[in-house]
């Protein structure tokens, strides 16, 4: 229980990489069609790095586990 | 069969903008490729490299590393000048023509999407129960440790008032969370419902705002952060990133969200 009103948690500058894998990963301009590379093209790299997402996602909060009293 | 050779895309920048020397994904030189109005922030990759990305997807680091890498060479596009469109993770294109007819054929959507991100900053805002919230007040002691102590009835009565508060407690929140939107989305140019459906999330957003507008943005976020403290929830304030959720959809493709 905070004793005082807590501050807006304001994550400046540092980046949290589960808030940038968010937004890189299914955000920002995407481009279709045939210039884009199609066997390590950017589907088969973005359908991976979904699961990769999640990974990264499961390995952090086991740590944030881990690391609290 | 696969090129071994690719262009990696970053982001989309007015022409006149100047990166300076700096190195992207693979240590590779960053180039700017300019056609017209508009440049791509781009480097060569070998596409083998990305490859192993999917080959391996038991690594996280090889991915954190990507995105690290784009984060940083976006960052530095959006420092250069005043608009920048970031790519999503992983754009390679086939080569430099490709991207020069990419960008010649797009480039009035891109100058249109520039125009509109100039200036602005993405901010991400969330809203989120406290830990302390988590924990159920008054949980009744568990039967098990004292044997007759208590009737089933008394504790069906005490958890089905439990759940009563609990739910008035949830609309209200539903409406305070409407509320911190309605005035964040008053200083945004614009916004847009975050990605994950997280149940514990009351508000999952992206703002695009621009600078002049970002003080009172921050006020804003803070004020409503006081007073909802008292309620026992969170507001997460994240920023500023580049505006990867209003970049336009380049190729044509719907938008997410």
């Amino acid at each position: 229980m905070a004793d005082t009103a807590a501050p807006a948690v304001r994550q400046t500058g540092t980046t949290s990489l589960v808030d940038l894998l968010d937004r890189v990963v299914d955000r920002g301009a995407a481009i279709t069609g045939d210039v884009v590379i199609g066997l390590a093209g950017i589907d088969l790299i973005r359908l991976d790095l979904r699961v990769l997402l999640i990974a990264v996602e499961t390995s952090m909060a086991t740590a944030r586990r881990s690391a609290s009293p | 069969m696969r090129p071994e050779r690719g262009i990696y895309l970053y982001a989309v920048v007015p022409a006149a903008v100047d990166l300076g020397a700096r190195t992207g994904v693979g240590d590779a030189p960053v180039e700017t490729i300019a056609v017209g109005a508009v440049a791509a922030v781009a480097s060569e990759v070998g596409t083998g490299q990305l490859a192993a990305l999917n080959d391996d997807p038991g690594d996280p680091d090889a991915l954190a590393d990507l995105a690290l890498t784009h984060e940083a060479v976006v960052r530095a596009a959006m420092a250069a000048g005043d608009a920048v469109l970031p790519f999503r993770l992983g754009t390679v294109l086939l080569d430099r023509d490709a991207l020069r007819r990419f960008l010649d054929e797009r480039s009035f959507e891109l100058r249109t999407a520039l125009e509109r991100v100039a200036g602005c900053h993405e901010w991400g805002v969330k809203v989120t129960a406290t830990a302390a919230d988590d924990e159920p007040v008054a949980e009744p002691v568990p039967a098990a440790s004292q044997p007759g102590v208590g009737s089933g009835t008394a504790y069906l009565l005490r958890r089905r008032e439990q759940l009563a508060r609990g739910a008035e407690r949830d609309r209200a929140r539903t409406v305070v969370a409407g509320e911190v939107a309605g005035a964040l989305r008053a200083l945004a140019l614009d916004s847009t419902p975050g990605r994950r459906a997280d149940p514990g999330l009351l508000l999952d957003e992206g703002y695009l705002v621009p600078r002049p507008a970002e003080q009172d943005f921050l006020a804003t976020a803070d004020r409503y952060a006081r007073a909802l403290a008292a309620e026992h929830l969170a507001l997460h304030v994240r920023g500023p990133w580049p505006p990867y959720s209003f970049a336009v959809p380049a190729g044509g493709e719907a938008r997410h969200g």
